[in-house]
């Protein structure tokens, strides 16, 4: 009985996932053929010859590689700043007293919830202030402290028992000490979860990178797929192609840390 | 905290231009007071667009959480494959949107696989196509949302499942607990906080839902997707409004605040996430 | 902690100083929209020739993308960083051209106006602030086969709007998705292209004369949208993106579109067996075979600290054998040069030529800054028609009561 039980849920896991999962193996799918007409019905689907030239063309025809890379670089730098300034910040709302410390976070929580839409042009002027334009600076430095990643953090410390912090204080420890030592490790799932949404945050980022870089060396892949679509056309076998690329290598980080995320995650033990 | 710069700059900027006549290419806006938050409210696109965001939020969100959790449960017993499953359903989340949504305006078209397979199961389809018809055109997009999300959010439950004491369970299996009774008992009471971070981090997202939109409808048919953010959008960048379109973006920020402030009570967790 | 201060410190100074470039020469910013693989090489050919002639200038290229390119060119407006050169596609020369952030071309285009086309969406205030650069136009695309399926003769291609009509009722048949004309639905900013075509054709105006009051419920206005609407009712109601693909795919008999379809079905090797005729009129001997005009142009920021330059780059780029280059790697526009036409280039493709025919009859939208609101309100009536909300007669009524609003207010 408990057999039948695990199978039929079994097969209904593979069944939701292949719902799930129908729209990008279609994409697949169609990555591999050479013309856009493959789009069509059913039928035909099956009569195209594959072949993997488009992906071969992404790399030949623009420099996808190097786009991969600047999305990697950008992703990876912004997402270790958040977790290194947001902790900072975090830890500071959370323990410190300051003045208008109140105002203060209630302003970094409001910035959750602006559309980004209306700050691009005050941002632009800012980071043309600062001569950043078309650079890495431009593509990191506004990014490496996210409002949500503050709030997380204070949210989480603000919980965490002060007694092992006021036991290395006794001891003599620093605060950088205690915060990195003793009050992160604890932190571990808070950490995780900033990580994660700041990494896809990032990588999927579109707008900013658009507006704020101009040459070709640093484009992010987002902005390239972009230019895939063409005025009333789209180049779907290699828009196709391009965006596999782009899901893989994070696809490969979550199949390579997903136990450790998920396991991270909760190594610190929520504080009932 | 030199870095809030990048924030606070464009935001009391932005802030002080909801209170001008600002467009874009004139560089000397006037100061009107609140005109622009007047006009909001008598500006019968913006009030539909308020309402779609609305419908949205409340649509999505709930089927979202409920998904996730439901088959983080079933991902998290042990059954053959599990991190495959896993990374399949967390695949969307992390594919390009807009390819996604590119993907699903094909999907949803007259003559795409949804219709097709609608009439392979008898079930009536608009006339004019899913995302043409003023009544289902907000419903596929959510649908889509739905089915874009629910893979990280499925992940984040995933570990918090993975905190709850294993003891309980064999405890409570000692004291014969049924397994709703487990469930109701022990597992849910766990998740309670994660749940509240989840639906914080989904209203935040969906009520500034945008990309899907501006692939998919551009606010169409007869504005019945039109959202706030698009609104933004289109008088800022496309009209050049930007003092009009920057009031408009506080509020929804005001009422996104509420919500959030109000789900935060509602769950009896004024101080901490996590507490 | 001060190791990841040090490395960031390290990318600050890097960058900073990569930044700089040191020359002497003019360096003018160009941004353009050719990001295809298949043209962009032509592009970047055409600016080293540019450079070779003028080797005191040199031009950085920034590729702009279609979906996203407005936001970038208004931001970069916004904030005083707008490059020299621009192109701007025909929908949005009249609306920058309107906002006094342009160069004034007149004086040095007045000479050679005539030697070239569509100057109109580039005029505000009488003054001229677009180049025209290349021309593109929408045309009826006919499936031969869908046609000669149903028993209608593809030698002879609807030519007024009651044959459309009819044949496209007659290959309609979307229980087997086979459709009859391909419609654009509700898609904002593309809605009005379809629609306006067919009410210029009709010999009728959105605008008076004097851009002062608004023409829009006039009665031939009103029989276009009436047959517009009739003729969405057989056919596949979908984005232009959509129904290009469906058209590729056989399943459409009729559908208004522009050389980019064209140049996607000869790219695709597509066994389709197609062809591609005149805008219908609204009768045989009434109205004209109206078609919506699109196109690229050139336009100088009327900041730019190298005017000449900047100008001389435009010329340079509009100059015919320049132009015709770009086009013929893009595959079906035409040089705003007038004699382009006698190109054999255009003159033998048979499909070029119905295109360079319907350029003759081709038009644009008025140039006036309030154009964004006014299409708005008239996609609106095309909507609410289309959706059974009013009647066209009652939908072209409210829009014209409120574009005239829109004009009066200042």
């Amino acid at each position: 009985m408990r057999k039948i039980g695990r199978i039929a849920l079994f097969v209904f896991l593979i069944l939701v996932l292949l719902g799930t999962l129908f729209p990008l193996i279609w994409m697949f799918y169609s990555s591999l053929f050479s013309h856009t007409i493959s789009l069509a019905s059913l039928a035909d689907i099956f009569k195209q010859k594959l072949t993997l030239k488009n992906y071969a063309e992404v790399f030949s025809q623009i420099p996808f590689g190097k786009f991969l890379f600047n999305s990697v670089f950008v992703a990876v730098v912004v997402t270790l700043g958040n977790l290194f300034f947001c902790s900072l910040v975090g830890y500071a709302f959370a323990r410190k007293r300051f003045p208008c410390k109140k105002s203060l976070f209630v302003s970094v929580v409001l910035v959750l919830m602006i559309p980004v839409h209306i700050l691009i042009i005050p941002l632009f002027i800012l980071i043309k202030f600062f001569g950043w334009y078309d650079t890495y600076l431009a593509l990191i430095a506004p990014w490496l402290v996210s409002p949500l990643g503050i709030f997380l953090m204070r949210q989480y410390i603000e919980v965490l028992p002060k007694d092992l912090e006021e036991a290395a204080r006794i001891d003599g420890a620093g605060e950088f000490k205690i915060l990195f030592r003793v009050v992160l490790p604890l932190c571990k799932p808070a950490l995780a979860v900033v990580a994660i949404q700041v990494f896809l945050a990032n990588w999927n980022s579109f707008l900013f990178p658009f507006i704020l870089t101009s040459s070709e060396n640093m484009r992010t892949v987002p902005v390239a797929l972009a230019l895939f679509q063409g005025y009333q056309t789209i180049d779907w076998p290699r828009l196709f192609a391009a965006s596999g690329l782009a899901t893989l290598p994070v696809l490969i980080l979550f199949l390579f840390f997903q136990r450790q995320i998920v396991a991270g995650l909760t190594t610190g033990a929520l504080k009932q | 905290m030199t870095l809030i710069l990048f924030w606070l700059f464009p935001l009391i900027y932005s802030l002080y231009l909801s209170f001008t006549d600002y467009t874009v290419l004139n560089p000397y806006p006037n100061f009107i007071g609140v005109q622009n938050y007047l006009n909001l409210f008598s500006d019968p696109d913006f009030l539909t667009a308020l309402k779609n965001t609305s419908l949205f939020v409340a649509g999505t969100i709930p089927f979202t959480t409920i998904i996730a959790l439901f088959l983080a449960l079933i991902v998290n017993q042990k059954i053959p494959l599990k991190d495959f499953f896993r990374a399949g359903f967390f695949l969307p989340s992390i594919t390009s949107m807009v390819v996604i949504a590119l993907i699903f305006t094909n999907l949803y078209s007259k003559d795409g696989y949804l219709t097709f397979l609608c009439h392979l199961l008898g079930i009536p389809t608009p006339e004019k196509g899913f995302l043409f018809s003023t009544s289902t055109a907000l419903p596929s997009i959510m649908l889509m949302d739905v089915w874009v999300s629910f893979g990280y959010y499925l992940i984040l439950y995933l570990a918090a499942l993975q905190a709850i004491p294993q003891e309980l369970y064999e405890a409570a299996e000692i004291s014969g607990a049924s397994f709703w009774q487990k469930f109701r008992y022990i597992t849910l009471p766990y998740l309670r906080p994660m749940t509240l971070l989840i639906v914080l981090l989904n209203t935040i997202r969906s009520f500034q839902i945008f990309i899907e939109i501006f692939v998919m409808t551009k606010g169409g048919p007869l504005n019945s997707t039109l959202t706030v953010v698009y609104s933004v959008y289109e008088n800022g960048l496309v009209r050049f409004q930007m003092g009009y379109a920057s009031a408009m973006a506080y509020v929804l920020f005001f009422i996104i605040m509420i919500f959030s402030l109000l789900q935060m009570k509602v769950f009896g967790l004024g101080k901490g996430v996590e507490e | 902690m001060p190791r990841k201060f040090g490395t960031i410190l390290a990318i600050l100074i890097l960058f900073a100083g990569c930044s700089k470039t040191e020359s002497d020469k003019t360096v003018l910013q160009f941004w353009q929209f050719w990001t295809d693989p298949q043209v962009k090489p032509t592009v970047l050919r055409l600016i080293q020739k540019f450079e070779q002639e003028n080797p005191e200038i040199k031009v950085t290229v920034t590729d702009l993308t279609w979906t996203n390119g407005h936001e970038k060119i208004v931001v970069a407006f916004a904030s005083n960083s707008a490059p020299d050169v621009l192109e701007l596609g025909s929908d949005w020369a009249p609306e920058f051209s309107s906002q006094n952030v342009l160069m004034d071309l007149s004086p040095a285009v007045d000479s050679i106006k005539n030697r070239f086309r569509m100057w109109e969406p580039g005029i505000f205030d009488g003054k001229i602030f677009a180049f025209p650069w290349m021309l593109d136009t929408r045309v009826l695309f006919y499936n031969k086969d869908l046609m000669s399926q149903t028993g209608l003769d593809p030698k002879h291609p609807p030519q007024t709007w009651n044959e459309l009509l009819a044949y496209a009722k007659k290959i309609n048949q979307p229980e087997k998705q086979i459709y009859g004309f391909g419609a654009n639905a509700a898609e904002r900013h593309r809605l009005y292209k379809k629609f306006l075509p067919f009410l210029w054709g009709n010999g009728s105006k959105i605008l008076s004369e004097d851009n002062s009051s608004c023409l829009i419920n006039s009665k031939e206005a009103v029989e276009a949208l009436n047959f517009y609407i009739e003729l969405t009712k057989f056919g596949l109601l979908d984005t232009q993106r959509r129904l290009d693909e469906a058209f590729m795919q056989g399943k459409i008999g009729f559908v208004i579109s522009g050389g980019w379809l064209l140049k996607e079905i000869q790219k695709n090797n597509s066994p389709l067996n197609f062809g591609v005729v005149l805008m219908p009129k609204p009768d045989k001997n009434r109205g004209t075979p109206a078609s919506f005009a699109g196109g690229e142009f050139l336009v100088i920021n009327q900041k730019t600290k190298h005017p000449k330059e900047a100008l001389k780059l435009v010329r340079f780029l509009t100059r015919l054998d320049n132009c015709l280059e770009l086009c013929k790697a893009i595959g079906t526009p035409s040089p705003s040069d007038t004699s382009a036409i006698y190109d054999e280039y255009y003159q033998k493709d048979p499909y070029l030529k119905i295109f360079q025919e319907q350029l003759k009859y081709s038009f644009s939208p008025p140039a006036t800054p309030k154009w964004v609101y006014i299409e708005e309100k008239i996609e609106r009536a095309i909507e609410e028609a289309m959706y059974d909300r009013k009647t066209p007669q009652q939908a072209l009524n409210d829009a014209k009561v409120e574009i005239d609003q829109l004009l009066k207010s200042p």
